[in-house]
């Protein structure tokens, strides 16, 4: 295939110098452009010091602009040199396939185009979480949900389970045009959550460090002081459990069953 | 500028540093006078400002919904065509 180019969409990890693996390090090394998504501005800098020609992917926001129109232009921009022949590396902050909507799209065109697309996995916010908060979501269950849709859509909650929340700081943005809102749409999230938990349960909002000088934000509160909490972008809501595991009797007893059968009792 | 950033990414690697020898660290660092003291108070507001680096980044990746409404979708060429006539 003529002009057949490459991509790799890599994630940085979330704390600078700390998550990057050897295999995203050598795609940025050996790309020929690379394009960058961060978290944390320093960690753009610091992409400059790494490669000549990093190219933000920050000037496709605006405020009040859709982000579906920012998400198809950062896949057109990616995409632009691919089809030229050039090996192009697409750097995210975190893992660049956990909540981002243009990693998974640009691979998937690469691909169809018949150019060679990878992704490689990276310590997401999820990841950092979990270490930080102490949480094992294979303890009771975990959930995550994008905290708009969750409110947008009927889902079904287990609160036996964790339940994780992320961009709560535009929780109830339907536009997909604003950076923050306000304390009157957390409110329709916290009377959402109520329906399945206590007022009073504790919540976490949490926020990873992106560098070895910060520490995590861990701040616990009353899930009905949501509303009037300060959340932003980074920040990210976490309901652990309010109730045991509930037993499911019939399954209990078929499972027996096969025990008996097979002499495992 | 740089040293700064690589300065930052080696703490990142190093998980055995210690307060102490992170202030010591960063004495011996050749940087500005106002840069040391924002690294010596963990102020990465005043670093960002010092270093110039990028104000107000964005970092929602993931739309609520995977298909933005239908009043905002870019028409394509048919539809265009469709509502010139109509």
């Amino acid at each position: 295939m003529a002009n057949q180019g490459s991509v790799a969409c890599v994630g940085l990890g979330m704390t600078l110098g700390a998550h990057l693996s050897p295999r995203a390090r050598s795609h940025l090394e050996h790309a020929d452009i690379v394009f960058a998504a961060v978290a944390d501005p320093l960690v753009e800098l610091w992409l400059q010091d790494v490669h000549p020609d990093v190219r933000s992917l920050q000037p496709h926001y605006a405020e009040g602009k859709s982000r579906h129109a920012t998400y198809r232009e950062m896949v057109a921009a990616v995409l632009a040199p691919v089809r030229e022949g050039r090996r192009v590396c697409a750097a995210f902050y975190g893992h660049p396939g956990v909540f981002a909507q243009a990693p998974h799209r640009i691979v998937e065109q690469a691909r169809a185009e018949g150019h060679a697309a990878v992704m490689e996995p990276g310590i997401s916010a999820e990841d950092c979480l979990y270490a930080d908060l102490g949480i094992d979501p294979g303890r009771y269950g975990c959930a995550h949900f994008e905290a708009s849709q969750f409110m947008l859509y009927r889902r079904v909650v287990d609160p036996s389970a964790y339940l994780v929340l992320w961009q709560v700081g535009i929780a109830g943005d339907r536009s997909c045009r604003r950076w923050s809102t306000d304390g009157a749409r957390r409110q329709l999230l916290v009377d959402r959550l109520a329906r399945d938990y206590p007022r009073d349960h504790e919540a976490i909002l949490y926020e990873a460090a992106t560098l070895a000088i910060a520490a995590p934000r861990m701040q616990r509160l009353a899930l009905a002081d949501l509303a009037a909490a300060d959340v932003d972008l980074r920040t990210t809501l976490v309901l652990p459990p309010c109730r045991p595991m509930q037993e499911d009797a019939e399954m209990i007893e078929a499972l027996q069953r096969l025990d008996s059968l097979s002499g495992a009792a | 500028m740089s040293n700064v950033i690589r300065f930052l990414e080696s703490l990142g690697r190093d998980a055995a540093a210690s307060p102490e020898a992170y202030a010591r660290a960063v004495q011996s660092l050749d940087v500005d006078a106002d840069v040391r003291d924002a690294l010596l108070r963990r102020d990465r507001v005043a670093l960002d400002r010092l270093l110039g680096a990028r104000h107000n980044v964005m970092i929602a990746l993931v739309p609520a919904e995977d298909d933005e409404p239908a009043e905002q979708k870019p028409a394509d060429d048919d539809e265009i065509r469709a509502r010139a006539g109509s």
